[in-house]
């Protein structure tokens, strides 16, 4: 009895202990971004760049990228909380911009500061917050990928996404299922003859 | 598309767990091997799975636990073994795969 109760205790504290160690059960999925109704918008330029009141892990890892044929890219780092900016093409100034495109973020302070004086000299307007580009699920999730679309409304600023579209992988889950279930056949059949 | 080098990891750390439990099996009830082989194949064919494909992190210590329960009713009714008998083999086999689990965790299985 007492191997036995050593044995509980392994059993219940072994999983504590590694829980606070490793971080397993998840994986990154892939995350589309995307801006369904750019077109309309012919004069504009859209950005997609930290926003001005969170200055994040920094222009480096969060420069800012165009938005190109409404897909924002996903090529940020993993903590990155960007938001979306139209300005107007005429205000649109790609030789001072190119700075904060490829930042090194020398002097944090000081290229943040530049940053918010640059969005503010070319009238840079907010119209979607929060976006990620990296998001983790469960192992045990079916989800692969998942696509936000938003459609650009001038006049506000967007925090959620309009559509949420899930890629789903049920491959997985039906073999693994499968496996499970012709085993416990055999064994009820198994319990079942021997009875017999 | 099926994912090749994801189903021959999973298929090689099921191999490991199945060779553990058999080795305990055999020691455990002294049954024949071939017998120890099938029923260790049988048992582990229908709890790993379902225990791989959803535990998480936050579930693991559950799953593991109702594995463990699931195995010693197993053990009991097809080796036809006392209860207390299944039971020390099903916690032996699944705290050495339990910590094997998580060993193989941390290197990204």
């Amino acid at each position: 009895m007492k191997i036995i109760g050593i044995f509980i205790m392994i059993l219940l504290i072994i999983p504590l202990i590694s829980a606070d160690v490793i971080l397993p059960g998840h994986h990154p999925i892939t995350v589309i971004n995307k801006i369904t109704n750019i077109i309309d918008y012919p004069n504009y330029v859209f950005i997609s760049a930290p926003p001005i009141e969170n200055q994040g892990p920094g222009l480096n890892m969060c420069p800012i990228k165009i938005v190109e044929e409404g897909i924002i890219s996903n090529q940020y780092y993993k903590l990155c909380d960007l938001s979306i900016f139209v300005i107007e093409k005429d205000k649109w100034d790609i030789g001072e911009a190119q700075k904060f495109m490829e930042a090194e973020d020398v002097d944090y302070e000081k290229t943040y500061s530049e940053y918010f004086s640059f969005m503010e000299s070319i009238s840079a307007k907010e119209v979607i917050k929060n976006i990620h580009t990296y998001k983790t699920v469960s192992d045990s999730s079916t989800v692969t990928e998942e696509i936000n679309t938003y459609a650009i409304d001038l006049s506000k600023v967007k925090i959620e996404p309009d559509n949420v579209k899930k890629e789903i992988e049920y491959l997985k889950t039906i073999i693994y299922v499968l496996i499970s279930l012709i085993s416990l056949a055999i064994i009820i059949t198994i319990l079942v003859k021997r009875k017999k | 598309m099926i994912d090749l080098l994801y189903y021959l990891i999973k298929l090689f750390v099921f191999g490991l767990t199945f060779v553990i439990e058999f080795v305990v099996y055999v020691i455990g009830t002294k049954s024949k091997v071939s017998k120890a082989a099938l029923y260790a194949l049988l048992i582990n064919g229908f709890t790993w799975p379902l225990a791989t494909r959803f535990s998480t992190l936050e579930s693991i210590f559950l799953v593991e636990f109702i594995v463990f329960v699931v195995e010693f009713v197993l053990i009991m009714l097809m080796f036809k073994m006392k209860w207390w008998k299944a039971l020390l083999i099903s916690l032996i086999a699944n705290t050495i795969t339990m910590i094997l689990g998580f060993i193989l965790l941390v290197f990204g299985f």
